[in-house]
């Protein structure tokens, strides 16, 4: 049950307490009686699987959800909009795209008669000059800053940061969070998170939820060192897992399976031209597994559509078994293409939502019961639609369509990034198992140096399109090159762990 | 965005000169001759002698070829001299003086009339919760869907002038009075009503429907609420700036359709505008006259087009720059 935490305070004094509180969607009740306390000064991460109702609490915190149960906010019922500032998941999806960054931030301060555009903006460490942007012209990075201090702008008592840093690659999340952290000076801030790893270097407390019950809730040095609930445990042996050895997985064969050489594309858009890969070279053995590693912009994406064969790049070439793709007939490219498997980061876009389960299968290739087996489904899902499954389902799905081809080289683009810590686990075995049975060669692009470790024999990094760092996953930690060094620090595992 | 706004009245001019080409081109390779149709009128009836009809169309020109005789039309087009009309012998402009205004009035009513009544019904049935509303004005609309305009026009004189004697039936005073403004409301509001409520109008209400209902739980929205932000602002600069650019950006090709109607709405209920003339014009193969209204209607429809991307640039800043996707 509730385990109440050391630092739980006077309710009549500043920050916030949450109470019994229950939230109610059609048909049942999915938060059963939360108790929280954040006291102002204070970092409170709220973690948890997908779908254990941390959002649901979040929003019936800010007013957003109909809820029973009490929240106050210094002593006081909050006011809406004026105690308890809200940062989305989805930061600019968050802003009106037909208004301004300043025009956002006066009209918070207009209806609550107090704070500064221009502070606010400076807070979260951006330009001034940026408040005449509109949305659309921000980096993701950014918009998340904006949405931050859109959230602060009025100087509320609590600050709620919903999943602020799910879509941000590591050394972007470990900025905007380190400026999530600052705010806690002046106020009691709730961080919603599905990663241990986050909540243990920004939070003070954590609160561990699952199914709608926080199971365990305490300091952050005493959940990550003496975890007493059987999530918690989960998640912290998740977090601090130990990467396989090398070579456990799978025979890696001699060879190229897919490579490219002086590989070099430029995107060219209205207004401006971008060299997304300068030079890239990069080899993979059969059966052999590739971690491509590099911040938000660094072609990591760029470089997945040229080794699928899908862009034809502006210089250097793109081989398969030995054979230069954009050399082929178009017959025999499509024929490298249906033997690349894809997997993406949002598989649910990737599905037509009309599809069934089993439908989605059979367009790749003949559907069997034992491919949804495989990937560790119930073949009673076949006539679900994507629409009803959970993100971790729905990624095996779409590693079961990509199976259902039979490929010989597997490509996944951050195929985990939306998911908890447990999910995560759940599919990044199921790659390692790609390997050692079917002897499948992976390309696995993440910002996540933690994923590339647990599923890879070798990292590259790259950098503003260039390959700087290519080492077996083993040796990362000796890593030299200041991007990797940049990477590693932004995920390490620091703050509280014993 | 200064230079993309320069652009457009270019364009436009372009559009109009193509417009006019196509129109001379189509008119000339219609079937009928023109001098035929003059001999004819002026005789009451009688067919003309070929030689007559011969000597007429020298003297009309109609022995050119067509590149030339575009080129003398439109070197005087552009002086402001529309030629004369062939069967009243009057100067083209001197007819569109007296009816292009009322056409215009008429026009400008309706779009007033069925944009801000679409607009107040799609957000009614975008924001209302209650469900027999929103039942009501989908059933409204299918209805509406199966009525062409001259339909309504029938209806609407049906029941406003013919049983009831509410409305006048027609006209833009009562015989022998001169026009006052609060008699040409009166005239003018069956006739306007005929042209805004026909089958087009659903789209619109859709549009707005559609655009604003897809926002309503839109993040954006949300965070608007959670800040606390007055309804008001909520609504008007969250909810519907962003939600009306598919209904604005319409609303140019919407005057076009529009204006397709406004003809057989000037008929029937016997208003001055150029429906009449068009009509005429188009039996009696006069050319001058016909080209000079069909430029004025694609001079109309090219305007409306203009000032609908302008508020659309206006509401949203994507149109600007030229970005594609206005979400």
């Amino acid at each position: 049950m509730v385990t109440a935490g050391p630092t739980a305070t006077d309710p009549t004094t500043t920050g916030l307490t949450v109470s019994g509180l229950t939230v109610d969607v059609p048909g049942r009740r999915v938060v059963h009686g939360v108790d929280l306390a954040v006291p102002a000064g204070r970092v409170l991460a709220l973690v948890g699987p997908s779908g254990s109702g941390k959002t649901l609490t979040a929003r019936a915190i800010a007013g957003l959800q109909p809820h029973g149960g009490t929240v106050l906010v210094g002593g006081r019922a909050p006011l809406r909009g004026r105690d308890v500032g809200y940062a989305f998941q989805d930061a600019l999806a968050s802003l009106n795209p037909t208004v301004t960054v300043r025009r956002h931030l006066t009209e918070t301060v207009k209806a609550h008669g107090t704070g500064d555009p221009g502070t606010a903006l400076a807070r979260f460490g951006l330009d001034p000059g940026l408040a005449a942007a509109h949305p659309f012209e921000l980096s993701g990075g950014q918009a998340q800053r904006v949405a931050l201090a859109l959230a602060t702008v009025h100087e509320p008592p609590v600050l709620i940061a919903d999943e602020v840093t799910t879509a941000l690659d590591p050394v972007t999340q470990a900025t905007v969070l380190d400026l999530v952290r600052a705010q806690a000076r002046d106020r009691a801030v709730l961080l919603i998170t599905h990663d241990l790893t986050a909540a243990a270097r920004w939070a003070d407390d954590i609160a561990v939820m699952r199914d709608g019950r926080i199971v365990e809730h305490g300091p952050a040095e005493r959940i990550l060192g003496d975890p007493e609930s059987d999530l918690a445990r989960e998640l912290v042996a998740a977090a601090t897992a130990e990467v396989p050895p090398v070579g456990e997985a799978a025979a890696v064969g001699e060879g190229e399976a897919v490579s490219v050489r002086g590989l070099r594309r430029v995107l060219r858009s209205r207004r401006r031209t971008t060299v997304a890969l300068d030079g890239a070279d990069l080899a993979v053995r059969p059966g052999e597994a590739v971690a491509i590693v590099g911040r938000s912009g660094s072609g990591k994406s760029t470089l997945v559509g040229a080794l699928a064969a899908l862009d034809r790049p502006d210089g250097g070439s793109v081989l398969r078994g030995g054979a230069d793709v954009w050399a082929l007939r178009d017959r025999e490219r499509r024929a490298v293409r249906r033997r690349t498997g894809l997997v993406f980061q949002d598989p649910l876009a990737s599905f037509d939502p009309r599809h069934t389960v089993r439908q989605a299968i059979a367009e790749a290739g003949p559907y069997d019961d034992d491919l949804l087996r495989y990937v560790g489904l119930d073949p009673a899902m076949a006539a679900r639609r994507p629409g009803t499954l959970s993100g971790g389902e729905c990624q095996r799905v779409a590693i079961a369509r990509a199976l259902a081809q039979k490929p010989d080289v597997l490509l996944a683009d951050e195929p985990t990034s939306g998911l908890d810590v447990l999910t995560e686990q759940r599919v990044l075995r199921l790659l390692t198992a790609l390997r050692r049975d079917h002897r499948i060669t992976i390309a696995l692009v993440t910002h996540d140096l933690r994923v590339a470790r647990r599923v890879a024999d070798r990292v590259v990094v790259l950098h503003a399109g260039r390959i700087v760092e290519d080492l077996p996953a083993h040796a990362l930690d000796s890593a030299s090159h200041p991007e990797t060094r940049r990477l590693l620090d932004a995920t390490a595992l620091t703050g509280k762990w014993a | 965005m200064p230079l993309r706004i320069l652009r457009r009245p270019a364009t436009a001019a372009l559009v109009v000169a193509a417009l006019s080409a196509v129109c001379f081109g189509l008119l000339d390779a219609a079937p009928g001759d023109p001098a035929a149709s003059v001999l004819e009128s002026r005789s009451g009836g009688r067919p003309p002698s070929p030689a007559a009809v011969a000597e007429l169309r020298g003297e009309m020109g109609l022995d050119d070829p067509p590149p030339v005789r575009y080129w003398r039309w439109a070197s005087h087009a552009v002086r402001g001299d529309l030629g004369t009309s062939y069967m009243s012998g009057r100067p083209v402009t001197d007819t569109l003086g007296d009816t292009v205004p009322w056409t215009l009035l008429l026009t400008a009513a309706a779009i007033l009339l069925s944009f801000t009544a679409a607009l107040a019904v799609g957000l009614v049935a975008a924001l209302t919760r209650r469900a027999w509303l929103r039942r009501g004005i989908d059933l409204l609309l299918f209805a509406m869907g199966g009525m062409p305009g001259f339909v309504v026009a029938l209806l609407l004189l049906y029941a406003f002038a013919a049983a009831t004697h509410l409305m006048p039936s027609g006209g833009v005073s009562r015989p022998g009075e001169p026009v006052t403004a609060y008699g040409l409301l009166a005239h003018l509001a069956l006739p306007a009503c005929a042209l805004a409520f026909g089958h087009h109008f659903g789209v619109y209400v859709r549009l707005v429907e559609n655009g604003v209902g897809r926002l309503r739980d839109a993040p954006h929205v949300q965070n608007a609420r959670v800040r606390g932000l007055p309804r008001r602002t909520v609504v008007a600069r969250h909810l519907m700036r962003p939600g009306l650019v598919p209904f604005t950006a319409r609303l140019g090709v919407g005057v076009g359709t529009l204006i397709a109607g406004v003809y057989a709405t000037e008929v029937i209920f016997s208003w001055p505008g150029m429906g009449r003339e068009a009509i005429t014009a188009a039996r009696a193969q006069d050319y001058p006259l016909l080209i000079a209204i069909v430029l004025v209607t694609g001079l109309i429809v090219i305007a409306a087009n203009l000032a609908a991307e302008l508020i659309v640039a206006a509401l949203d800043p994507r149109a600007r720059t030229g970005r594609a996707d206005a979400a």
